[in-house]
């Protein structure tokens, strides 16, 4: 029995060269261009019928946009690597707490010394001790 | 005398980009044909929007304004690509390298770093689609200013399909809104999907008016997807690359492609996210619905208008 031949399939370089024009204007009014126009904001505030459409669209990109369609198998791992980094930051607040409590104490016992020696010596505390010779 | 030897012939390394409306069967066929083993299927680049890394960094054109409200993601395929080529991988902190990639490229001519990309691959050749190109033939014109010799496949999509698929595409009335793809001639305005996959289409064909014949194919979605075996090696011969059985099975498995899923949190994206999430061919052949068919969003139950269905009938349909 003689099957239906299939239509030879070939790759070519299809130029349709009657079309050229868009043809958003044929729908919407809007002046032919040679560039693609979009929309904006102006023209959502200006136009009536496009700004009810505009709440019509937000609202079902409200509800799409609420279903997670999307499991990030990565998303633990940025869990992770906050958590890392958090403790990160924990550290090293706690070293930066640590060191400044040290110089600070350090600061705190030079002034003291300082004091002392104020104390004990008066004024003159600056001078260098003599050195006492004891027989 | 000293024996003088040719120096081999410089492979090759200009690009394949896949030019297409959204919703045409785009990510899979780039991830098809970028599994051949001598082509390199990366996910949605979004470089030839841009004139320079700083805006690609940014986001925003020269006047300041924003470049899409959904810049953000548009990033993801660059950055999952760079952080495979140079770091192996697709982490979170492989990213964070691309991400200071980038920054350290914020003054290089955006094109420039596409040339980087084709050479690290080398001698593979990328594959590559980014239906953000349509929107300015600049941004195409960037592409074959780039790559005067690239192959370009101009990709379609039956509108009938098409236009569903849009419509039921998470986002896709935005992007319909956006684009102006609107019906204002009743008193109540309603989205209007075969606008944008006219208008897409000539935008194509206006770019392709600046190529030779040669450089260039329109191919159905439909027709590969339906007869693989037929039109793979047909593809494979006119890119002048091997048409043996084992590429073309290589080729029937884009879910093997690196890019094919999800990728990590800080750039899950890159690509369509139900190609995404469920890259492998399924079997079944694609009906295509007569053009006369009344369209089936439409309240007034009208066909499509002449014009696109003469447009549809004049790329293969």
């Amino acid at each position: 029995m003689a099957t239906a031949k299939k239509p030879k399939i070939v790759l070519a370089p299809l130029r349709a060269p009657e079309h050229r024009k868009f043809i958003a204007s044929v729908f919407n009014g809007a002046p032919e261009s040679d560039e693609l126009k979009g929309i904006s904001s102006f023209d959502l505030i200006a136009n009536p019928k496009l700004g009810e459409l505009s709440r019509r669209v937000f609202a079902r990109l409200k509800v799409q946009f609420a279903a997670d369609d999307i499991k990030i198998p990565g998303a633990d791992d940025l869990v992770q690597h906050r958590l890392k980094l958090e403790g990160w930051a924990a550290v090293l607040e706690i070293m930066l707490d640590e060191v400044l409590t040290e110089l600070e104490s350090l600061r705190d016992t030079a002034s003291d010394d300082l004091d002392e020696a104020d104390e004990i010596d008066g004024p003159e505390a600056e001078k260098p001790p003599e050195k006492r010779v004891t027989h | 005398m000293a024996e003088t030897t040719t120096p081999p012939a410089k492979a090759t390394r200009d690009p394949i980009f896949i030019l297409a409306a959204p919703r045409s069967f785009s990510s899979l066929v780039a991830a098809m044909i970028g599994q051949h083993p001598e082509l390199y299927g990366v996910p949605e680049l979004n470089l030839f929007q841009c004139a320079t890394i700083a805006e690609f960094n940014s986001g925003e054109t020269p006047d300041g304004s924003k470049k899409s409200p959904f810049w953000k993601s548009m990033r993801h395929g660059l950055l999952r690509t760079v952080a495979q080529l140079y770091t192996g991988e697709q982490t979170i902190v492989a990213v964070t390298a691309a991400e200071r990639w980038l920054r350290q490229r914020e003054f290089v001519a955006a094109g420039d770093v596409f040339v980087e990309l084709t050479e690290k691959v080398a001698p593979l050749r990328i594959v590559e689609k980014s239906p953000g190109v349509l929107r300015h033939q600049e941004y195409m014109d960037r592409m074959l200013a780039t790559f005067p010799n690239a192959k370009f496949i101009h990709l379609v999509r039956h509108p009938i399909p098409q236009c569903q698929s849009v419509l039921n595409a998470k986002g896709g009335v935005g992007v319909l809104l956006a684009l102006n793809s609107v019906d204002a001639r009743k008193v109540i305005a309603e989205l209007e999907p075969q606008i944008a996959w006219h208008d897409a289409q000539v935008q194509i064909l206006r770019f392709l008016d600046k190529l030779p014949d040669s450089q260039f194919i329109t191919l159905q979605g439909e027709t590969l997807i339906n007869n693989m075996d037929t039109v793979l090696p047909l593809i494979c011969q006119w890119l002048g690359i091997s048409d043996a059985p084992e590429a073309i099975e290589a080729m029937k498995h884009p879910e093997a492609s690196a890019f094919s899923c999800v990728g990590p949190a800080n750039a899950p994206l890159g690509n369509d996210v139900n190609f995404l999430n469920n890259p492998a061919l399924r079997a079944g052949k694609i009906e295509l619905p007569a053009l006369t068919l009344a369209c089936p969003w439409r309240a007034d139950a009208a066909a499509l208008n002449p014009r696109v269905r003469a447009l549809a009938q004049a790329l293969g349909y």
